[in-house]
């Protein structure tokens, strides 16, 4: 069967799809081992979660944990936007008061959001200052 | 929301159910109105328009270039009494009167009745508002008023960051809006929660006393005496919208 | 051993007749299944024909031992050809010699010989009905293989991880324990599942199935040892550094070779399905990989800055567990259409269940995850509950469904390079090669 042994599939063809089909398997766990190596060497970690508030306080005025926050955020907001839009409920602080102390948009919301493909639209319209750096002039303690 | 961990969480907010509006409502009894005394109002004056624009982001969609896409949610008109074909009326001076134009704010509002996604509401106090994160953008709203008084964000307006009024919404592209009442003043609060209303940008803007917004069922409040004292008229009375906008000296 | 061999060559000539009458009376002494010469009966497993029977299409009888299958067959070695002999074995009812037999797993069901044998009796599905019987054999515990082979127990199958997943829903609503603060590892979009008590279930589910799946490999290999009389036998090397390395110069060449497809590569009927079980073997590596770097996340110094889950559409593990999931898909969809459209090899019931859990796993997978994209609630969560279901049922059943032929297959495959069953086979694959 001399032809069957020739057919396409044998010899260097399928070695290197065989060899390109393990480097794209093996491509994200040889990113995390170089990166956790540089990170392990002194590296600073490229990801921060979410920016620490730039106050002194370590409380959230919403009186929560960062995990809490993490998870339930956007449930809370759309709660105290149908408060204030439909009832004139503004005695619970919303977006607006976040950036009283989160003062970077960059760090605290859009790191999260890029990170799982998520664009809210929210500052379309709500002011959120987009600076990369806290201010420290307005919190001195820090 | 049967959680456990949304149970935990939401111990802030247990006050506050996104239902129905409950006996705490700070809008329970209230029913909010204006009105414009129109003889006060100098021809000359726009302090009102101006303060409003500033207040509520307008500036820049107000100045649009093309000025069938520009957004007002106040605007001044100049009214002029019908010219008769009779050579009487010929002989009359044309009056002219100078007449502010907002939003009315109607018991009956024709906007929120066509509103497909009820984006467009009336709220307890019967302010007529717009929820700008359920609007899509149909402007049958638009069409639906008779005052003319909703109008569209056609285009994204880019505005800078010193011209901005950072504690209200920017202007977005997509959506009908139109006078609030600046419900956002009505509704304040101080830091204890307890309200401390102010009153509407316009109305804090106009030196000559033409302007009044304020709780009609209050007796104490401006509102109130004015109508108590003046004989008032509303615009196009008999479509049945029940506007709450009352012009003194039309 | 060599003359053994011969001996059952030959009787396997002369039993013709014997077998097309459907006689199972005394075979010739020579075949007893005894090593030390003695002469012996034959003590046929009735119940064995019988379910080989049933899972390989009643073909089995037809066989009139001609030999073509092994002719054929690409993968067989010179020295005692397969498929024939097992043939032979197994209308015998010869259970013990059949399931001892690293043979079974060398052949990948190309079906070459089904399509040439001269009297229709699919050697290729008969060899496949054996391996199951195989798994059945050498599973721990052995209930869960012969559940596993068994239509009407579906339910029960299914029904397992269900209650599984449903208890642990329960014990994490019922704690009431929100994300501690602090993870390092957080689920923003999932707080309505309990993913840390999740993960540690999968971990446990895991681990459990990689005890079965050793503990199946070590009998296997034992039994195996003991058929070729090479119990006690170790390796050369006296040192255990140095074994490791004998070992795995033994190993890492097999592993290579069934992953670079080698013996796929060979068959000739279906050439395509070198394809597909390439793309579902490579979507399965991806996934499982993307998956235990999930589950373990929290424990990993690798990414000490923690991790974020979902991840992101443009996330590099992401990307992989999206591409893992259209290989698979594409990959069991061809493998359906491929036994459609050969009526006689329809496939077995455990191969329809594997293909029909690999196409559940991956469509539940995308459903979820385009749900979770659109943030369509609750029906994200349902989706997502279906999709952890099938890949329980996945995981669980491993080591009893066809999914359990990546163990005993990899076990074969390595016993057979060990005995040096397959040096021939490469030269000779090579000569041929020359030749043409």
């Amino acid at each position: 069967m001399p032809e069957n042994a020739a057919h396409g599939r044998s010899g260097n063809g399928r070695g290197l799809l065989v060899s390109i089909l393990v480097l794209i398997v093996l491509a994200p766990l040889g990113y995390y081992v170089v990166r956790g190596t540089a990170v392990a060497l002194g590296g600073k970690p490229s990801v921060e979660f979410l920016e620490r508030p730039a106050t002194q306080d370590d409380r959230c005025i919403w009186n929560m944990e960062a995990g809490e926050m993490r998870l339930h955020h956007w449930e809370h907001l759309a709660r105290i936007r149908e408060d204030v839009v439909r009832f004139g409920k503004r005695d619970v602080p919303g977006l607006n008061e976040c950036r009283n102390c989160h003062q970077s948009r960059a760090n605290f919301c859009d790191r999260c959001h890029n990170q799982v493909s998520l664009t809210p639209d929210c500052f379309g319209c709500h002011y959120y200052p987009d600076n990369e750096h806290w201010d420290p002039q307005r919190f001195p303690e820090r | 929301m049967a959680g456990g961990s949304g149970a935990l969480a939401l111990r802030l907010l247990t006050t506050s159910s996104a239902g129905a509006p409950g006996k705490d409502s700070p809008l329970a009894g209230k029913r909010m109105g204006m009105v414009i005394d129109v003889g006060k109002c100098q021809p000359d004056c726009d302090k009102c328009i101006k303060a409003c624009q500033q207040e509520n982001n307008v500036v820049q969609a107000a100045a649009h270039k093309n000025h069938e896409l520009a957004v007002h949610w106040i605007r001044k008109v100049t009214i002029r009494k019908k010219i008769e074909t009779d050579e009487k009326a010929k002989k009359a001076e044309a009056a002219q009167k100078s007449v502010i134009l907002v939003c009315n704010h109607c018991d009956n509002p024709p906007c929120a009745q066509v509103c497909p996604v009820r984006a467009t509401f009336k709220r307890e106090d019967g302010i007529v508002l717009v929820d700008h994160h359920r609007c899509i953008g149909c402007r049958y709203c638009m069409i639906a008023c008779p005052y003319n008084a909703r109008y569209f964000n056609f285009e994204d307006v880019e505005v800078h960051e010193e011209d901005l009024n950072k504690d209200r919404p920017k202007r977005s592209h997509g959506v009908a809006e139109s006078c609030t009442l600046c419900a956002h003043r009505l509704d304040a609060v101080d830091q204890d929660g307890n309200p401390s209303p102010r009153v509407p940008a316009c109305v804090e803007a106009c030196e000559n006393g033409a302007l009044a917004v304020g709780d009609m069922n209050d007796k104490t409040s401006t509102v109130y005496e004015l109508l108590r004292d003046y004989a008032v008229k509303r615009l196009k009375e008999d479509l049945g919208t029940e506007p709450k906008v009352h012009y003194i000296g039309l | 051993m060599a003359k053994g061999d011969k001996t059952v060559e030959t009787a396997d000539r002369t039993s013709r007749e014997k077998q097309e009458a459907g006689a199972l009376v005394s075979p010739p002494a020579a075949l007893a299944d005894s090593r030390d010469g003695q002469p012996g009966w034959i003590d046929p497993d009735m119940d064995f024909i019988r379910v080989l029977s049933r899972q390989s299409g009643d073909s089995l009888k037809k066989c009139i031992q001609c030999g073509t299958c092994s002719a054929i067959c690409e993968l067989s070695p010179d020295p005692k050809p397969f498929p024939r002999k097992e043939m032979a074995w197994a209308v015998w009812g010869m259970k013990d010699r059949l399931l001892k037999d690293p043979d079974v797993w060398l052949c990948h069901q190309c079906n070459d010989c089904s399509t040439r044998c001269p009297r229709g009796a699919r050697p290729g599905d008969v060899l496949a009905a054996i391996r199951q019987q195989s798994v059945a054999r050498y599973a721990v515990p052995r209930f869960l293989a012969r559940w596993a082979n068994e239509p009407y127990c579906v339910p029960l199958l299914l029904g397992i991880p269900i209650a599984l997943l449903t208890v642990v829903l329960y014990i994490g609503n019922s704690l009431g324990v929100p994300q501690p603060s602090r993870e390092r590892i957080i689920f923003p979009f999932c707080n309505k599942l309990p993913h840390w008590l999740l993960n540690v279930s999968f971990a446990v589910v895991g681990i459990l199935v990689l005890a079965a799946v050793v503990a199946g490999a070590m009998r296997f290999w034992r039994a195996m040892m003991i058929a070729d009389g090479r119990d006690g036998a170790a390796l050369p090397a006296k040192s255990p550094p140095a074994r490791i390395v004998a070992a795995l110069k033994i190993a890492v060449p097999v592993l290579w070779s069934i992953i670079a497809h080698d013996d796929f590569a060979k068959c000739t009927k279906t050439r395509l399905r070198f394809y597909s079980h390439l793309s579902v073997l490579f979507g399965f590596l991806a996934l499982s990989l993307v998956a235990v770097w999930v589950v373990t996340a929290k424990v990993n110094p690798l990414i000490p800055d923690g991790l974020i889950y979902p991840f992101g559409f443009w996330h590099p593990w992401k990307l992989l567990a999206n591409l893992g999931g259209v290989a698979i898909l594409a990959g069991c969809l061809w493998m359906v259409v491929d036994r459609v459209r050969d009526n006689e090899h329809s496939g077995a019931f455990s191969d329809w269940t594997l293909i029909v859990t690999l196409l559940a796993v991956v469509v539940t997978g995308f459903i979820a995850e385009i749900l979770h994209f659109v943030r369509l609630e609750p029906h994200r969560h349902v989706a997502y509950f279906t999709h952890l279901v099938f890949v329980l049922t996945l995981l669980m059943y491993l080591p009893y469904s066809k999914l359990a032929h990546i163990v005993y297959r990899t076990t074969a495959l390595i016993y057979a390079e060990y005995s040096g069953r397959n040096g021939k086979n490469t030269a000779r694959t090579a000569g041929r090669e020359e030749e043409s």
